[in-house]
């Protein structure tokens, strides 16, 4: 079981670095969409088969995989944009700082205090790894789409890091996750018609008036 | 006992809710609420004294569902001691509301007034009971919170919304000292919150060190001891009359309380506890009093007084410390005894004179002592009260401030027995500070009765100044006669001092002198019977032959001309210029320079300011230097760019990552 998980997580790991050196929103969302579908699995492959694991199992899936995919296909038809062109931080110099941030988070988790059973695994270095490229999307892309696939994926390592406490969690606390990121993503995508409507563009470098 | 005292408490707090009543019920209302006041007065001053009494002190413990032990409340002499005076100017105030700010003349506002009063007051009737230290706080909290709205209650000036903000920050600082003490205090005493006994805690260690720090720091700006006292004069100035006597004569008190409890629970208090707080104590009162002298506000130079009082019972408490440390209880009886007296009579003194200001204020309508003069022929019977208040608080036979500090003087001059070794016998340096304050305040009461109620009056006024009503005559008679009682006889008191020292040794008191034998009492009715008699006689005498010429007596204050006017009468600021000069190193006024230049000068004008050193002087130029580099900063931080504040929160992740391995 655990290596097939550690095959799917260094997958994870790929499609990481395929997202951060692509500028087509449209593959963004499909790498995002095979992430996520890759991950649901995670669940089963940890834990074994179980009535908690096969409903979370299915719950992430049809979400991540299926139903943010397709909102966001919308969203990028509605607001007719296809490509970020000029991200804030270039797209080589970002891949560069992302294996950077993979090869910190693999050290780093090997110097945690880990039990056995979880240094075995990759589930903690690519769930920081992950969450380093959710961070890294969020702070150097310009485009309001971007922003989501940043939060998306750093939602995505964090359920990662989750796995190691799919015993321990209550099924609700998980579900009520997952619904949450749903409704997240909702708002994010009406938001961004909005702001395009508004300003004819979704650069977040328009919203800079809210400050004080 | 104890459960009549918290009976009445909950009156007193409940008290102000009818005053409430709007339009036709107003005025019932009103004195409804100063009844029940009164009522709860009377039951917490009889269950408070009878408790003082009882050997082992009347307890009160409920169980209640709060972290930190039970609710426990404890009737011991010392409490009494605060609560007398707490309660005699509680109920009097109470008294003088109602001719002082009537409903009928303020509105709703003297209705929110009394709730708050009614809060105020049963929160410090309650506070020297409390032996838990989280039911502590809680109390504490409400009582710096309703005085805050009280303060508020001329909310339209701008003056007073800055005095209130500079009241809850000082109070808030104060508090947050508190907080840490009582968790020290906790840990000191295995773990509970609740009060140890007095006497059972080793003072020789570091954290009883840090627990008197923390003690005297968050006491110490309640009360007003002279580097914290920065929040004190306007606070008291622009609360209205009534409530600036509860504030100085009693609330402030409850700092004193707390360094004298706490230090209470330490058998063996090291000597720079005592010499700290002797040396703050004569720091305050030498500088309290010189910034009383240097104000023209009359409200605000009564509150630079309780500077210098608060000052004078620190010198006390510092001898009874100091004495316990090299084991002289002589020093300690004797020492604390003053302490504790002048407590009382500072609380009745001083709201005497606060009384007394708001009647002139309340006949004149302006604070300023120099538009004042020759109020005595207006208002003869609030200048007699307010004469024995002056009389009282400048430390004069036959009033009561006489007594405590003959007490401190005693208890100083006691260290110069034989056999005091070197650092010891300083604390003898403490006796001509103490000399020179009561001359200081001689000098600054002689100034403020002199201006106000003597000479002509120097303002025209719209409405011509008459005597206050007897709502407001009776509470100042009433203290005017607590002064001369504890004055003529002193005896009355000292058997409830005597409780007070005893429930502060604790245990170690069988081996402390008896105060009544240290100092003879009935001496100082002796002499004071004297006093008063020779007084009247010398009166008379004089009256029997300057009754012809009285019609050509020159003005009081008119520099000597046989027909001066008005103009040419002392000032405030003239009168005191002399003594101020002396301390201008301190006190750093703001002259505005008129020079009168050439044999035919133009029109000149000249005035003196003195604002508190540490607020405008240290603490403002302070703060206002941190807002402004906050503000360089924020704006540099703060541009509105969201990749950016990810960016923080990446930056802030990685170092906490970096931290914990």
């Amino acid at each position: 079981m655990n290596n097939t998980a550690n095959l799917l997580l260094l997958l994870v790991v790929m499609l990481n670095f395929f997202i951060l050196g692509s500028s087509r929103l449209g593959s963004n969302i499909r790498t995002i969409a095979i992430q996520g579908g890759m991950i649901s699995l995670l669940p089963v492959l940890a834990h074994g088969f179980s009535n908690h694991t096969i409903f979370l199992a299915v719950a992430a899936f049809l979400l991540k995989g299926i139903a943010i995919p397709y909102l966001l296909f919308r969203a990028v038809r509605q607001v007719h944009i296809g490509r970020e062109i000029e991200p804030l931080f270039g797209y080589v110099p970002t891949l560069i700082l992302g294996t950077l941030a993979t090869a910190a988070s693999f050290i780093f988790s090997d110097r945690l205090p880990l039990i056995a059973e979880h240094s075995q695994t990759l589930f903690v270095p690519v769930g920081l790894a992950t969450l380093a490229t959710g961070f890294l999307l969020l702070i150097t892309r310009r485009k309001a789409i971007n922003q989501v696939i940043g939060y998306l994926i750093f939602e995505n390592g964090i359920f990662i890091f989750g796995m190691l406490l799919t015993e321990a969690m209550p099924l609700m606390v998980e579900s009520g996750v997952l619904l949450d990121l749903l409704v997240a993503v909702f708002i994010m995508v009406i938001v961004m018609h909005q702001i395009k409507r508004e300003f004819s563009t979704i650069n977040i470098d328009q919203l800079t008036s809210l400050k004080e | 006992m104890a459960e009549i005292f918290f009976a009445a408490v909950i009156l007193i707090f409940c008290s102000g809710l009818p005053a409430l009543a709007r339009g036709h019920y107003a005025r019932p209302g009103e004195i409804l609420s100063v009844i029940l006041l009164l009522l709860g007065v009377s039951l917490a001053l009889f269950s408070s004294l009878a408790g003082g009494w009882q050997t082992p002190s009347p307890m009160l413990t409920m169980a209640w569902a709060h972290p930190g032990g039970p609710f426990i409340l404890e009737l011991d002499g010392l409490a009494s001691l605060f609560q007398l005076p707490a309660l005699v100017v509680l109920g009097m105030g109470g008294i003088y509301g109602l001719g002082y700010l009537p409903q009928a003349k303020v509105g709703a506002l003297a209705g929110r007034l009394r709730v708050f009063y009614g809060i105020l007051g049963a929160t410090i009737v309650f506070l020297p009971t409390c032996r838990n230290g989280i039911v502590f706080l809680m109390a504490w909290e409400i009582m710096a919170l309703s005085c805050f709205f009280l303060l508020l209650t001329e909310q339209k000036e701008k003056e007073t919304r800055r005095a209130a903000y500079v009241y809850l920050v000082a109070t808030h600082i104060g508090t947050l000292a508190l907080f840490g003490m009582f968790l020290l205090l906790a840990g000191s005493s295995g773990g509970s919150l609740n009060f140890p006994q007095a006497g059972t805690l080793q003072g020789a260690t570091l954290e009883a060190g840090a627990i008197f720090l923390l003690a005297l720091f968050g006491f110490g700006m309640k009360a007003g001891v002279m580097p914290f006292h920065f929040w004190l004069p306007a606070a008291h100035a622009q609360a209205p009359s009534h409530v600036s006597a509860l504030m100085s004569g009693v609330m402030i008190k409850m700092g004193i309380y707390g360094i004298v409890r706490i230090t209470s629970f330490y058998i063996s208090a090291p000597a720079w506890w005592g010499w700290t707080i002797l040396v703050l104590g004569v720091i305050s009162a030498i500088m309290g009093v010189a910034f009383a002298l240097a104000q023209h506000d009359i409200k605000r130079l009564l509150a630079y007084h309780s500077v210098e009082n608060i000052g004078i019972i620190l010198i006390g408490l510092g001898c009874a410390l100091l004495g316990q440390s090299y084991h002289y209880p002589s020093l300690v009886a004797l020492g604390l005894a003053g302490a504790l007296l002048h407590v009382v009579n500072h609380g009745l003194f001083k709201s005497l004179l606060f009384l007394g200001a708001g009647s002139v204020i309340h006949a004149t309508g302006t604070r300023t002592i120099d538009h004042y003069g020759g109020l005595l022929k207006t208002m003869p019977r609030t200048a007699f009260f307010f004469l024995g208040g002056a009389v009282a608080i400048c430390g004069l036979p036959p009033f009561n401030g006489f007594v405590s500090e003959w007490l401190i003087y005693l208890g100083l001059l006691h260290s110069q027995t034989e056999g005091a070794t070197f650092p010891f016998s300083l604390i003898v340096l403490a006796v001509p500070a103490l000399a020179m304050t009561g001359a200081l305040a001689l000098a600054c009461f002689v100034k403020v009765f002199g201006i106000t109620f003597l000479g002509t009056a120097r303002k025209e006024f719209p409405v011509a100044p008459h005597e206050a009503p007897g709502t407001m005559l009776l509470p100042m008679g009433v203290l005017f006669l607590g002064c001369l009682t504890i004055g003529l006889m002193p005896w009355t008191i000292i058997p409830l001092l005597q409780r007070g020292i005893s429930s502060w040794l604790g245990v170690a008191s069988v081996s402390t002198p008896l105060v009544s034998t240290l100092a003879p009492a009935t001496w100082i009715s002796l002499g004071a019977a004297l006093l008063i008699g020779l007084s009247v006689a010398v009166w008379r005498w004089q009256k029997s032959f300057t009754e012809e010429s009285y019609q050509q007596r020159p003005t009081t204050w008119g520099c000597g001309y046989f027909k001066g006017t008005a103009r040419m009468q002392y000032t405030a600021v003239s009168f005191a210029e002399q003594l101020v000069n002396l301390f201008r190193w301190g006190l750093r006024s703001d002259v505005s320079d008129g020079r009168a230049i050439g044999l035919f000068p133009s029109v000149a004008h000249f005035a003196v300011h003195t604002p508190d050193v540490f607020l405008d002087r240290l603490i403002y130029p302070t703060c206002h230097g941190l807002v402004r580099a906050a503000f360089v900063v924020r704006s540099f931080f703060h541009q509105g760019w969201l990749n950016v504040y990810l960016l923080y929160s990446a930056i802030t992740l990685c170092v906490l990552l970096i931290w914990i391995i």
